[in-house]
């Protein structure tokens, strides 16, 4: 009896002495760690929206989903007289060939793309991870919703896809759309649109002034 | 000479991937670049030198049936203290390595030894034993890594070694890929140990044979 206590303080005690140390660590590893995300999202931003100069803001919103509950995140980046310069959309996809694709999509206020950056991908090496070449994106930008149907052409659309990767071009191509269609859907200005996040109340207004 | 003979038996005598066939998942998963293995393998290491230094400390405290949460525990929170420091100091290395961080916490390597060695021997012993491991496993995915990259990629750390005109293999970099090219390299370590084993035993067997007519020529004499 004696015995078992014993043992269950001796295993308490390393437990707690475990707890201490990870509490430490993580104290001084948290700010670094805020950091090294923020600073992903930024350099993924700046590399998506061109001609981006210091003295712009971007704004963090999230655009509601008709669809499903989910949410998808979405920067408004602005000019120094708080007009809009561009958009930058967080957009996902779950029709990848290995399941979930995070891409960072760049609009212009006309919701023209300037760029397509995908974050996160576990798609097949050599083959679907060919999306994040130049030669693949490059066919997205300057095209928007009126002017490119973002379907493989397989599907009638205009989406030159990878050679064996026809499901990751596909993919990709059903992010794009997500993430315009929302971005349109939230950021239209129109008297009648209903808007979301206070970040872009803010942003309609700027816009009504000038 | 006995530290030697420590990280020498980690490396190549008792190597944990290649003759005690322990932490296969780690070692298929993450191969696909050299530069991920060489992040996993060095933080498979930390992690054995840090649960083999503790659990050799705490081998004369921990109680004989509660050994095993007590490994878990330590082991799980050198796992967590390297997963904080490569988020926050190396995180593209930490993107890379994904899932396969916390992972390590069930690399049969580090419980193996942690069970095997670190609970029966002193601090400085583990200490030696977690380093020659650990360079084992490291050395062992990092081989099996660059093979899969040449071929699979045509590069090397990321850097392209034949040009534009080089078609990769490309199922070296897919998981069948991983299984083959450590089939292979497990069939030339036993090819090489068995070698090693034949050159002495035939040294053995001339020694007596050496021996014997020296005896012979003795006895006629």
């Amino acid at each position: 009896m004696k015995d078992n206590i014993m043992q269950v303080v001796k295993l308490f005690i390393v437990c707690v002495i475990a707890a201490a140390v990870l509490a430490w660590v993580y104290g001084f590893t948290k700010a670094p760690i805020e950091k090294s995300k923020m600073s992903e999202t930024m350099d993924a931003i700046k590399k998506v929206v061109s001609g981006m100069t210091d003295d712009m803001t971007i704004k963090d919103t999230l655009l509601s989903v008709k669809e499903d509950t989910s949410k998808i995140q979405a920067f408004i980046i602005l000019n120094p007289d708080s007009s809009v310069y561009a958009y930058a959309v967080k957009t996902v996809t779950n029709l990848g060939y290995g399941g979930g694709i995070v891409i960072m999509l760049g609009l212009d206020k006309n919701f023209a793309i300037t760029g397509v950056e995908p974050l996160e991908h576990k798609e097949t090496p050599g083959l679907g991870t060919k999306m994040t070449k130049e030669e693949f994106k490059v066919q997205f930008i300057g095209k928007s919703l009126d002017n490119f149907n973002f379907k493989v052409v397989k599907d009638g659309g205009d989406i030159v896809a990878i050679t064996a990767a026809t499901i990751t071009s596909r993919a990709v191509g059903d992010a794009i759309t997500r993430g315009i269609t929302y971005a349109e859907e939230n950021f239209k200005v129109s008297s009648d649109t209903m808007v979301i996040d206070s970040a872009a109340i803010d942003t309609m207004k700027s816009e009504e002034i000038k | 000479m006995n530290i030697l003979k420590k990280i020498f038996d980690g490396i190549w005598t008792n190597n944990p991937v290649l003759i005690v066939l322990l932490g296969f998942c780690p070692t298929l998963a993450v191969s696909t670049s050299l530069k991920d293995a060489i992040g996993m393998g060095f933080s498979a290491l930390f992690v054995l030198i840090g649960s083999n230094l503790v659990i050799s400390a705490l081998r004369k405290f921990t109680p004989e049936k509660m050994r095993i949460p007590v490994f878990i525990i330590v082991i799980a929170t050198f796992v967590t203290i390297v997963d904080l420091l490569l988020y926050a100091y190396f995180f593209p290395l930490h993107k890379s390595l994904g899932v396969f961080i916390p992972l390590i916490v069930v690399n049969c390597i580090v419980f193996g030894r942690a069970e095997a060695f670190a609970s029966k021997n002193g601090m400085m012993d583990s200490l030696w034993d977690g380093i020659g491991m650990g360079l084992g496993f490291t050395l062992t995915i990092s081989v099996l890594a660059s093979i899969r990259e040449i071929l699979g990629n045509g590069t090397l750390m990321g850097i392209s070694l034949f040009g534009q005109s080089y078609s990769p293999v490309i199922i070296a970099i897919l998981p069948p890929g991983a299984f083959l090219t450590l089939g292979l390299m497990l069939g030339g370590m036993n090819r090489i140990n068995m070698a090693i084993d034949e050159k002495k035993k035939a040294k053995e067997k001339a020694e007596k044979e050496k021996a014997k007519q020296l005896k012979a020529s003795v006895a006629n004499g």
